[in-house]
């Protein structure tokens, strides 16, 4: 095994708890609205075959959409867990009392940082893909039993609402991240009062002053705005066009490559502030 | 060469010297005392050593300047705090596996041999050792790397006796040679002082003696006079003096002889708190 691989099997190892949550809340979230569903239908004297006329037509974009929406409480749940894990990353050894533990280990401190900086951004990206894919495989025996399912773009929209989530992940663990190179507790926190704080004192001078100085907070909120998804009217005879459009602004224009940077960014700084952060 | 050459080695925590131009220069096969109040600089010393600390001043190991190259610190040294420092996340195999897999010099004879005596329960939760059982494991995962150095601070900080004696004991036994250097920061010196060859006293963030423990020994008696004769002790200028049981007893020079007097040899106690503390009455 590498050096670095026994790292970041050492912190997942050392983050179960927090990477396993989120399957547990899914699970028991997926067994209550299956006995929701079935003591409902039951009561009602629901039949199946009605939905068969309304779901007809649109099956193509019912299959893409469907997998986008199923996708948003797990997508949800990862930024939450994201952000925890990510915002205690390079202070969780000192509150426990390991840091001088895994600081004497010949580990770079930037291999160290990596993976924990992995755990807390893929870990979830993970957990997104498992879901996703048992998403799949749900809506594929529900919608079969009305309409057409149409596997391609099941797997687009599931493959877009992903890459979607996985950007917003990445941009928000990394800002977590380097305010846990900052501050040693509730980083995001105190990070995010310093923001919106800047945001005020930007705005009221912009108010009594007439100065106008851009607001990191107001940037942060473009960084991340392409992630999120707009559903059009017409989506069922647009649905090739809406596809390409959420290629387009997932992955294919610049704006990507500013989140990727300004990720690594803020990745680099939080280690480099850990770096000389002196372990007394 | 010198295993650790330390060359005006300071350290301040914001305005509040830590350690005040320490010189050093520790050579291979030595076991080293280090001693000081709480609060002297022991650790500090330690944790530069470690390259944990921004200092001022040149700290070399194995003639490789740590500030140009962290790596060999780490390679070269290994270090074992207070033993409630593992990471009690992990179990006793999880711990084992991860540090054989990150540092090149483990030994694998090493540590199945240690394994094999300890009795550690490899799937139980580090959290849920007893702190005797944490030492083992910290010992274990020290001892089985092939290093040149090894840092003591303060390891037996909270251990019943028998525990510090097997400690020490396994230290003696699977580490050292006359290849390998240990330094030991600890309170309890009694116990540590028959294995030392080297003391260092430090005392607010100076070095105030790095000497071979049998020389200063050797410069030093206890001598142990009635309450009449005090005057005349005081006449030698006593390094350290108190009174019990109706005798005055005082650390002098060991050329000193005084008719009637009863002679012992210091311990490193009595001559730190004799060096350090001064004259006490």
């Amino acid at each position: 095994m590498s050096r670095f691989a026994a790292v970041l099997k050492k912190d997942v190892l050392v983050n179960k708890k927090n990477l396993l949550i989120p399957y547990i809340i899914m699970a028991v979230f997926y067994i209550l609205m299956t006995a929701i569903i079935l003591s409902q239908a039951s009561k009602m004297n629901f039949e199946f075959d009605d939905m068969y006329v309304s779901f007809n037509e649109p099956s193509a974009a019912a299959s893409y959409i469907g997998n986008i929406f199923l996708l948003a409480l797990p997508g949800f749940l990862s930024v939450i867990f994201t952000l925890l894990l990510a915002q205690s990353a390079l202070n969780e050894d000192l509150r426990r009392n390991c840091e001088l533990f895994h600081r004497s280990q010949p580990i770079s401190i930037w291999k160290r940082t990596i993976s924990k900086f992995i755990v807390a951004v893929a870990g979830n990206w993970v957990f997104l893909i498992v879901l996703g894919i048992v998403n799949l495989i749900i809506s594929a025996i529900i919608l079969t039993q009305f309409v057409p399912f149409h596997i391609g773009k099941a797997l687009v929209g599931f493959i877009q609402a992903f890459i979607g989530f996985a950007k917003f992940n990445l941009i928000v663990g990394s800002i977590a991240f380097f305010c846990s190179a900052i501050f040693k507790d509730k980083a995001l926190l105190k990070g995010l009062a310093i923001l919106v704080g800047v945001h005020v004192f930007l705005g009221i001078l912009e108010l009594f002053l007439n100065i106008s100085i851009p607001s990191p907070l107001s940037y942060l909120g473009k960084l991340l705005q392409d992630t999120s998804v707009t559903i059009n009217s017409n989506l069922n005879h647009n649905l090739k066009t809406f596809i390409l459009d959420r290629w387009q602004s997932l992955i294919l224009n610049s704006k990507v490559l500013i989140q990727l940077v300004f990720s690594a960014v803020m990745y680099a700084a939080g280690t480099l502030i850990y770096k000389n952060r002196e372990v007394k | 060469m010198s295993y650790i050459s330390i060359r005006g080695l300071s350290k301040y925590y914001g305005k509040q010297k830590a350690l005040n131009n320490i010189n050093l220069e520790i050579p291979k096969g030595r076991i080293v005392g280090l001693l000081g109040k709480n609060g002297a600089g022991k650790s500090t010393l330690m944790r530069s050593i470690l390259g944990f600390l921004k200092y001022e001043g040149q700290i070399k190991i194995l003639g490789e300047d740590i500030a140009h190259n962290a790596m060999v610190t780490k390679k070269d040294i290994a270090f074992i705090p207070d033993v409630s420092c593992l990471d009690d996340r992990l179990t006793v195999g999880q711990t084992i596996d991860y540090v054989k897999n990150v540092n090149f010099n483990w030994d694998e004879a090493t540590a199945e041999r240690l394994l094999k005596k300890s009795d550690l329960p490899l799937n139980k939760k580090v959290s849920a050792l007893s702190k005797g059982m944490k030492t083992k494991l910290y010992l274990l995962i020290t001892l089985a790397l092939d290093v040149k150095i090894l840092l003591l601070d303060e390891p037996t900080l909270g251990l019943d006796i028998l525990f510090r004696k097997e400690f020490f004991n396994t230290i003696l036994g699977e580490f050292y040679n006359s290849e390998k250097t240990i330094i030991i920061s600890t309170h309890q010196v009694e116990e540590v002082e028959h294995i030392l060859q080297d003391i260092i006293f430090i005392d607010y963030g100076n070095l105030i003696l790095y000497e071979n423990v049998q020389n200063l020994k050797d410069k030093y008696n206890i001598i142990s006079v009635p309450c009449s004769q005090k005057n005349a002790l005081l006449a030698y200028q006593p390094q350290m003096m108190h009174e019990a049981l109706g005798k005055v007893h005082a650390i002098v020079k060991s050329e000193v002889q005084i008719e009637g007097a009863e002679y012992n040899r210091p311990g490193l106690s009595d001559l730190f708190v004799a060096k350090v503390g001064g004259l006490h009455e």
